[in-house]
């Protein structure tokens, strides 16, 4: 493992660490029209980037429960579900997805293969797209992104969730958070910055600009 | 049937004779004597029961009575007739001392005047009611069917019946489309009475200007003799279609329909019918603009038993167009369109929708002739600034995933198409238009090439480089400085430019070397990078979701102007300026954001925290916040 360039923190930062931590709360039902938008947003993109079958896509927005101003501050809805006798769970802010899937623990196997082992089977992409690269650790927790020295970006000039993909590994479950973003040019520009991702179906109180650039 | 006309001036006669003759009898001295020839009372009830057998029989005007009275006269008055007639001129051969002379000779031949006139007007009668009906040859005319074979596809007809569907928008609305791709196709005739005529005819559509032509089914029937059928002609009657309380028409129209070609009379033997297969072109051509009408059809058959017509009421709805309809969109990759691939449908749907915004822009400002941009320019002021269509971030048709906020995901040209339909009464949440579907600029910009291509408006086409065909172009901002010391202004100083971010290197505080791109602050203050806009024939641009960045003729450069809302900043008249811009100053905000993504790209380098968003001061030596003017 190459610890030389780590990064003074995590992928994705507080709005990573925040979607990868348990759920925060009691969650609700959406019924506003914001809420339900979010909803069918963090539905469409999980459909479209996981290997589902057609029964598991419908179901999606069944598990979904929506986490307003969640803990550190994001909206935040979280679904789960099952495939493969595994329970996934899933959580996404404005512009940020998150997947978590347990593992069966290999103590011989590296942290980075055996998140690219289920990144492969999770993820609707290229096979050689999953070769990852550790960055670095925290407690037993490993973490890196997609080696690029290795594998060529999905889309060399704009943002594509299978670039920005970043991983976590315990041993016992991985978790995979990638930026939603299509590829290809977009009219929005898709951050995946903490201040980009605090509201996206609550109001802010203030200015979420100013609040972000104040910060 | 009526009383044949012979036999009616018969009973009239008769009638005529008849009060005469009963007055003379009735006059008659011997009218109560005993010793009378006959008995003149009787015989004047008898003929006055007969006056009023005529007259009721002249009243009900049927042949059949007229015959059966006839039938009486003959057995019964005229016997009656000569009986008397006969008795008179036996006494008017009496001399003065015959005892049996009861009235005077003279008085008895004046009266056989009388008798005689009433005697040929009833045996006139009878002949008249007894003969046989002179046959009279009548034809009568039926359309069957009406084909307009001058219209698009000819005889495969281009036009398709609207696909309908229902959505499930991800504001819980459900949004019934008729803007779908087509499940079917239409029949090859427009009207036919086997589909039951009226009420049950379809559209086709043509290039408005064009003429006319149709291809008609009609049934002559012949009755009463053979009939000789020379030809046929015709009549279009065009009504205006009404959409949304506006006429789609400028005027009703009525063009008169010719044979296309001689015909050679045929004979339709009586009691039997000939269809024949005519094909009529219009002697003037349909409105030259851009429109739709329902039409009503008129055939009259040339024949020797007079000129029978026939009326298709509702024969159909012509769509007139600027030209042949067309317009194809694919999205292979993501955000990554052609016009290429599959033809879309054009369904009565979005020919009406199309036709509705030309027009109704065409009314809302003055453009001039009908020329085709003038026509574009309509589409698209009517669109952006009536009927409120208007770009939504985050919401775009992508292959892999369903990012368009419709359940199911819509095929492409259904998802572009929704995009473009208002709906009035159903609001959407937030800053999100009210229409069926939302998308981001660059779905408008092709969403709107395919409206205007299904009029025949083309060509929306944007050449950069070899060959590519894109029917939208992206419009990115460009700063007003340079972006080395001192940062003086760029020369020339331009606001936008197509297809090509501007993007400057940054040093991150390690000395990795990053870049970063310049965007703008919509009016709903989101975070844009470009643009998205509709090229019109490689020269005009087209910004439906926001403003336009660059100048409308790209010319040979197509680095110019960057201007923002205000009133109509986005409709350039004359000459490549936007109206009301101010060039020496940007009204949208402008920010550089970037370091972040481009970290995937540089082989994993993680800068992520040096530049995690937006430069907070993107000319340094400015005073100024996250985002900045162009002329700051």
């Amino acid at each position: 493992m190459d610890t030389t360039t780590n990064p003074p923190v995590q992928p994705y930062d507080a709005l990573g660490t925040q979607l990868r931590a348990a759920p925060g709360g009691k969650g609700a039902l959406a019924a506003k029209p914001e809420e339900l938008l979010a909803v069918d947003n963090h539905c469409g993109w999980t459909a479209g980037l996981l290997k589902l079958d057609e029964t598991t896509r419908s179901s999606l927005v069944k598990s979904c429960l929506l986490y307003p101003q969640e803990a550190a501050g994001f909206d935040i809805v979280r679904g789960s579900f099952s495939a493969r006798g595994l329970t996934i769970a899933t959580a996404s802010s404005r512009h940020v997805l998150c997947v978590v899937v347990p593992l069966t623990p290999n103590p011989q196997a590296e942290p980075a293969a055996l998140a690219a082992a289920a990144a492969k089977a999770l993820f609707d992409l290229p096979a050689t797209a999953f070769v990852f690269k550790e960055m670095g650790c925290d407690g037993n927790v490993h973490y890196g992104v997609r080696d690029f020295s290795a594998t060529k970006p999905i889309d060399a000039e704009w943002p594509h969730w299978g670039d920005a993909l970043a991983w976590w590994c315990d041993g016992s479950q991985a978790a995979f958070i990638t930026t939603k973003a299509p590829g290809g040019p977009t009219q929005e520009v898709i951050m995946p910055s903490a201040n980009e991702n605090r509201y996206w179906f609550t109001v802010p109180s203030k200015d979420p600009d100013t609040t972000a650039r104040s910060a | 049937m009526p009383i044949n006309p012979q036999a009616c001036k018969a009973i009239d006669d008769t009638l005529a004779a008849l009060g005469p003759a009963v007055a003379s009898l009735q006059d008659r001295k011997d009218y109560a004597r005993k010793d009378a020839p006959f008995n003149v009372p009787d015989a004047v009830s008898f003929f006055q029961g007969y006056q009023q057998a005529l007259q009721v029989c002249r009243a009900k005007d049927d042949q059949g009575g007229a015959a059966t009275l006839a039938e009486q006269t003959g057995k019964t008055v005229i016997p009656k007739i000569q009986d008397i007639v006969s008795s008179n001129l036996t006494l008017s051969k009496m001399g003065q001392l015959n005892t049996q002379r009861t009235i005077e000779p003279e008085t008895a031949l004046a009266q056989n005047v009388l008798l005689g006139k009433l005697l040929q007007a009833s045996m006139a009668f009878v002949a008249s009611a007894q003969a046989k009906q002179a046959v009279i040859a009548t034809a009568t005319l039926a359309i069957r069917s009406i084909t307009y074979t001058n219209r698009h596809g000819g005889g495969a007809k281009l036009l398709r019946p609207d696909g309908v569907s229902l959505y499930l928008r991800a504001d819980g609305q459900f949004i019934q489309t008729h803007l779908d791709d087509s499940g079917g196709f239409f029949n090859a005739t427009e009207w036919d009475i086997g589909r039951g005529g009226d009420g049950h005819d379809e559209p086709f559509s043509q290039t408005g200007g064009a003429q006319p032509r149709v291809r008609i089914v009609c049934r002559v029937t012949a009755a009463g003799g053979n009939v000789t059928v020379n030809g046929f002609a015709g009549q279009l009657d065009g009504t205006a279609l009404m959409h949304n309380g506006a006429a789609m028409l400028n005027n009703n129209f009525t063009v008169a329909l010719a044979a296309a070609a001689p015909m050679a009379p045929v004979v339709v033997v009586g009691g039997a019918h000939v269809d024949f297969t005519v094909d009529l072109d219009g002697t003037a051509n349909f409105p030259n603009e851009i429109g739709a009408a329902t039409l009503a059809l008129t055939l009259t058959a040339n024949t020797s038993a007079g000129n029978p017509t026939d009326t298709a009421h509702a024969a159909g709805t012509v769509y007139l167009t600027f030209g042949a309809p067309g317009g194809a969109a694919q999205s292979l990759a993501a955000n990554s369109f052609t016009l290429g691939g599959n033809p879309q449908h054009v369904t009565p749907a979005r020919l009406l929708l199309a036709i509705w915004a030309a027009r109704a822009g065409m009314a809302w400002v003055v453009l001039g002739p009908a020329a085709a941009t003038n026509w574009v320019d309509a589409i698209f002021l009517f669109l952006k600034h009536v009927a409120g269509v208007q770009f939504s971030l985050n919401y775009r048709w992508l292959p892999a995933v369903n990012n368009t906020g419709l359940w199911l995901k819509p095929p492409l040209h259904t998802y572009l198409w929704m995009s473009l339909s208002p709906t009035p009464g159903i609001h959407s949440p937030g800053t999100l238009p009210d229409t069926e579907a939302w998308a981001e600029c660059h779905n408008l910009a092709v969403a709107f090439a395919l409206m205007g291509e299904i009029l025949g408006l083309t060509p929306f086409v944007v050449n950069f480089g070899a060959g590519n065909r894109l029917g939208y172009a992206t419009d990115y901002p460009l700063p007003r400085r340079q972006d080395v010391a001192p940062f003086l202004a760029a020369v020339p100083a331009a606001h936008g430019r197509l297809n090509q971010p501007y993007q400057r290197p940054r040093v991150a505080p390690d000395g990795t070397v990053g870049r970063q791109q310049l965007g703008f602050v919509d009016q709903n203050g989101g975070r844009n990078n470009f643009e998205g806009v509709t090229v019109f024939n490689n020269v005009r641009l087209y910004p439906l979701g926001e403003c336009i960045l660059a100048q409308n003729n790209r010319g040979a450069n197509a680095d110019n102007y960057y201007c923002s809302y205000g009133v109509l900043p986005d409709y350039v008249i004359s000459p490549n300026v936007p109206v009301n811009f101010d060039a020496t100053r940007g009204l949208a905000p402008l920010f550089f954001a970037g370091e972040w993504i481009h970290w995937f790209f540089n082989h994993g380098v993680w800068q992520w925290n040096w530049q995690n968003g937006y430069d907070p001061n993107p000319y340094p030596g400015l005073a100024i916040g996250a985002d900045f003017m162009w002329e700051d």
